[in-house]
């Protein structure tokens, strides 16, 4: 592999294209100094410059320490937003109260999806690096929502152990209904873009 | 205590007493600390990087682009006050983390 495209591999989830040229540029001083010092122990060209790749490491893990190096904020706003959207979800029959769990549950799913869509979909410059970065963001996301789905839910249940007045639908199947539907769908929408990012031919299959 | 978090991380230590010795690349830290131990330490050369910038957002260390002489740029590293200050600090919490663990470690047993 040409260190071009072995520092691309390593950078693909930098989202800002100023931070990626960096990263980039840092690295291929440390190949190039590590080439050199291979070329004067007799490597030939080729072998020293696979070589410096394989000693900086495997360019995907490497991509995996970047992401988490730095996404360390933005996976603590997705694990945020998974919080806040499971304290939504749990919640919701008091707050939509007699509208109707159905409604409500379409409702969000809606727009969490347009939002993935325009995220993932419009902004093409970015959607290389975003299945990638969504995976990791994803995964923070869902694990906090379904713990806190599943806190929250037996708070309500251990909290309002009786059936308040104008939600009859709270307790029982009608409750347990509407959390799954509303889990399982979001669940669903993130495992498709997952999969999507993974099948999608946005870089060569030696490269994912 | 937790016992996992007695000892200041080795890494960092270590690359901040590389960056004692005076500014430097990546590069050189990795070779600096590989000389220095006689080949018996090294820092994986994938995660040194990430490290490095961990601890110029930190304000341990401060980056540098240089032309270093020749057309290729180099990012060079030197120590803040404040690295300095936490370099001082990690190494004597080092020490006396390690004296204390050699004492539990090679100390008699439980006894009855």
């Amino acid at each position: 592999m040409k260190h071009a495209d072995y520092l691309k591999t390593v950078t693909r989830a930098i989202w800002r294209l100023s931070y990626a040229k960096k990263i980039q540029e840092e690295l291929l001083a440390h190949l190039i100094y590590s080439e050199e010092e291979l070329a004067g122990d007799g490597w030939t060209a080729e072998d020293a410059e696979n070589e410096a790749q394989r000693r900086l490491g495997d360019p995907r893990m490497l991509s995996r320490v970047w992401t988490r190096s730095y996404y360390s904020g933005l996976l603590g706003r997705e694990s945020l937003a998974g919080l806040v959207v499971g304290v939504l979800v749990a919640s919701e029959p008091v707050w939509m109260g007699a509208l109707g769990y159905f409604s409500a549950d379409a409702l969000i799913v809606l727009v969490i999806g347009l939002v993935g869509v325009a995220f993932y979909g419009i902004f093409r410059h970015w959607r290389a690096k975003a299945w990638t970065a969504g995976r990791t963001s994803g995964q923070a996301f869902l694990g906090m929502f379904w713990v806190t789905l599943i806190t929250v839910s037996l708070l309500v249940a251990l909290l309002h152990p009786s059936v308040p007045r104008g939600f009859a639908d709270w307790y029982g199947w009608g409750y347990i209904h509407h959390a799954l539907w509303f889990a399982g769908g979001l669940t669903g929408i993130t495992g498709a873009v997952w999969l999507f990012g993974d099948r999608w031919h946005f870089w060569s299959e030696a490269a994912r | 205590m937790l016992a996992d978090t007695l000892v200041p991380s080795l890494p960092v230590l270590l690359i901040l007493r590389a960056l004692e010795e005076g500014p430097a690349h990546g590069y050189k830290i990795a070779r600096w600390l590989e000389e220095r131990s006689g080949h018996q330490l090294s820092l994986k050369e994938g995660t040194l990087y990430p490290t490095l910038h961990l601890l110029e957002r930190q304000g341990l260390i401060q980056g540098r682009w240089t032309d270093n002489g020749s057309k290729r740029k180099v990012k060079v590293y030197e120590l803040t006050a404040s690295g300095r200050s936490q370099l001082d600090t990690d190494r004597t919490r080092w020490l006396e983390r390690i004296a204390v663990a050699q004492k539990v470690l090679w100390q008699g047993g439980m006894g009855t």
